[in-house]
């Protein structure tokens, strides 16, 4: 896969001018620009609350009048180079948050699964939220900003109700009238919903619920691509978003909504999420970057597509995130090729002493630049990752067999990751791009046909315990070199260790550990003749229970590892040791 | 798991890092040469930090050589480093061994030239 953005570093900040002591606040932004070498500022609309009621959408004079402003700001920051884009932070609502819209708008709320409406949502379907959402719009692109971009509560998902919920909607009225529209079916919502979650074989209810809720969003974004090009037809427009296997949840076709954004004939906006908003732990690191990359592999190759990555110190000030925290991200992020960052560095309420407090991050800024720009250097022109592939299914959502009692939307979420950031932290890369040998999740292959199962078995597979039972379930036990996975009696087994059997390997009879608080291995590994254990789980007094790494090849031609560990444990300091790596 | 991964891979490109403890890794081909990084995500230094290749990329048939250069990253500032090249013995594995300490979050990135076979 090929992608590629501008072959050097260009510097996105995301700042807020808030509506008071507006004047003062611009000679502030544009003096930390040139300081900074920062090329593109991104309104963020975001404190208006501050000086206007918490209702989560303005009125739209007020829109006007700030739009005005933003305007004067956009000459100042021109004069000294540098490109001005806008991001409102609302479209259809970041969570209600104490805000209530009903002060001053009568928007259809958004509607959880469980019938609790936002107070600060509006659904897209409701003709006066479209009309005054295009009008604002239309206000904000009235200064001719570089880019637009739509902020991620544009989405199905985590629309938090002051009175709790909202993490999946809509099932408003609206919706089930569209519904209605679209499948001939009246249904409430209760019916709807428990139809969308029928355990087994997915009732049809789901993809017709899945299609009418993409194109619903896709409807939107084509209304706000004609609302910015129409007040300012040379402004590029795109979108924020959440990580791939959460908007799979809403039947997401990516390319579809970038383009439905973009408008027809224009290359391609999005910023990836580089998690997390905190520094946190450092061994997180590697699993938040391959959120962003496996984003990016969202795109067919050649797609023309500008990526800026998404580095969000949220909320910002020096106690979120250290810079070198955020130049490591950076400068991975340059490793890939990606040099078009996205940051929020700034706190955002328009104090007076912001830039001076947050000083060192203006410092890394300026000190990265020829950094990145070496780096990028060496990533310019087409390029192909490598590594461990993963796979993950954007159509996961559809095809999801939910086990019985299944009552919450969410439990349609897989996660594609399972063992990558600890073969990450072992020190095999990983890639979401084509790779001869694979690590599929066993929350991926749930989601796939038997046809396409068959497939991966002709390939080169890595397969902790969970991803090996769903073969042994679909009946392939035979190709992963199985007779059986044994669960069992928990009373009666207890691994005490995992010992290294290979005839000749240097480390042959030294342990691993298998537990301490985490799950021991709890499923016994029945090879068929032909398989090969490297290793051995043993009980208490060294009696063998089962292999613990086993090597098979299969008839089709593939080979399969199987790692028996939950993919939880291979990611913990239990697992991670040096005998592993080697 | 670097046994059951050279296994896996057989005879195309892979990567793996030594002596880093907990390690961002990453891994790409570009025309004419291989990208190889090895970011620190543990809060002690990396010694004597090896990025080990092997293989040939699929597609280009692209594989390693002993032409390197190597860039360390840290606290803001990115500075050429020197990198020992040992050849592949039996087990066909590239070791390309980072002469100076990866700090935490601090990156080695090398830019290892690659041939195509004729």
């Amino acid at each position: 896969m090929t992608h590629s953005n501008e072959p050097r570093f260009h510097v996105a900040l995301r700042q807020t001018l808030t509506p008071h002591d507006f004047e003062a606040q611009v000679p502030r932004l544009v003096r930390a620009c040139r300081e900074f070498g920062v090329d593109e500022v991104l309104f963020f609309i975001y404190d208006m609350e501050l000086d206007h009621p918490a209702t989560g959408f303005w009125p739209l004079e007020t829109i006007a009048a700030h739009a005005r402003q933003l305007a004067l700001a956009k000459l100042e920051l021109e004069k000294v180079g540098v490109r001005v884009g806008i991001n409102p932070f609302t479209s259809l609502g970041q969570g209600d948050r104490g805000r209530d819209m009903h002060r001053l708008f009568s928007f259809q709320p958004l509607v959880d699964q469980y019938g609790t409406p936002c107070r600060a949502g509006a659904c897209p379907l409701d003709e006066s939220w479209r009309e005054y959402y295009r009008e604002a719009t239309r206000l904000w692109a009235s200064f001719h900003p570089s880019r637009f971009f739509i902020d991620d509560d544009f989405r199905w998902h985590n629309h938090a109700a002051a009175t709790g919920g909202g993490r999946m909607t809509c099932f408003c009225p609206l919706h089930l009238a569209e519904f209605e529209r679209r499948c001939g079916r009246k249904a409430t919502r209760e019916e709807l919903v428990a139809d969308i979650l029928k355990p087994g074989e997915p009732h049809r209810a789901r993809a017709q619920w899945l299609d009418m809720q993409r194109d619903i969003l896709e409807g939107t974004a084509a209304l706000i691509e004609g609302a910015v090009h129409g007040a300012s037809p040379e402004t590029e427009v795109g979108l924020m978003c959440s990580p791939p296997d959460i908007h799979a949840l809403e039947g997401r076709d990516w390319t579809r909504l970038l383009r439905a954004f973009a408008g027809k004939g224009r290359p391609l906006l999005l910023r990836p999420h580089f998690p997390a908003y905190e520094e946190g732990p450092l061994r997180h690191l590697p699993i938040g970057l391959l959120t962003t990359r496996q984003t990016i592999a969202q795109f067919a190759p050649g797609e023309r597509i500008t990526h800026f990555v998404e580095l969000d110190n949220c909320l910002p000030t020096a106690f979120n995130r250290s810079p070198d925290y955020i130049a490591f991200q950076t400068m991975a992020c340059a490793a890939l090729g990606q040099g078009s960052i996205h940051y929020s560095l700034f706190e955002f309420t328009g104090n007076s002493t912001l830039y001076e407090d947050c000083g060192e991050y203006g410092r890394m800024l300026r000190e990265l630049r020829p950094c990145v720009d070496r780096v990028l250097a060496w990533t310019d022109g087409p390029r192909r990752e490598a590594g461990i592939g993963l796979i993950d299914n954007p159509g996961s959502a559809y095809a999801q067999r939910l086990p019985p009692g299944t009552g919450d939307y969410w439990a349609l979420r897989v996660n594609s990751h399972a063992m990558a950031n600890g073969l990450q932290l072992l020190g095999h890369p990983v890639t979401f791009e084509s790779s001869p040998v694979l690590a599929p999740a066993a929350e991926v292959l749930r989601t796939l046909d038997d046809k396409r199962l068959r497939e991966l078995l002709a390939a080169n597979l890595l397969l902790d315990i969970a991803a090996a039972e769903v073969f042994v379930e679909r009946g392939l036990s035979e190709f992963v070199g199985l007779s059986a996975i044994v669960h069992p009696d928990p009373t009666r087994i207890a691994v005490a260790a995992e010992r290294i059997t290979e005839a000749g390997h240097p480390l042959d009879g030294q342990y691993m550990h298998v537990r301490l608080f985490t799950v021991p291995p709890d499923r016994i590994l029945k090879p068929l003749p032909g398989a090969q254990a490297l290793t051995q789980h043993v009980a208490p007094m060294n009696v063998p229970v089962g292999p613990g790494t086993l090597l098979f090849g299969n008839r089709l031609g593939g080979r399969v590892a199987i790692v028996n560990s939950q993919a939880n444990v291979i990611d913990s300091g239990v697992h991670l040791c040096p005998q592993r790596q080697q | 798991m670097g046994r059951v991964l050279e296994f896996l891979f057989g005879a195309a490109l892979q990567m793996r890092v030594r002596n880093l403890p907990l390690c961002l890794p990453l891994l790409s081909v570009h025309a004419g040469h291989i990208l190889a990084v090895a970011g620190n995500v543990r809060s002690s230094p990396g010694r004597q930090a090896t990025i080990q290749l092997r293989g040939r990329a699929p597609g280009s048939q692209a594989e390693p050589t002993a032409r390197v250069e190597g860039l360390l990253f840290a606290g803001g500032t990115l500075k050429q480093v020197e990198v020992e090249v040992q050849p592949p013995g039996p087990d066909g594995w590239w070791s390309y061994i980072i002469k100076e300490q990866i700090l935490p979050l601090g990156m080695a990135i090398l830019k290892i030239e690659s041939a195509s076979p004729r």
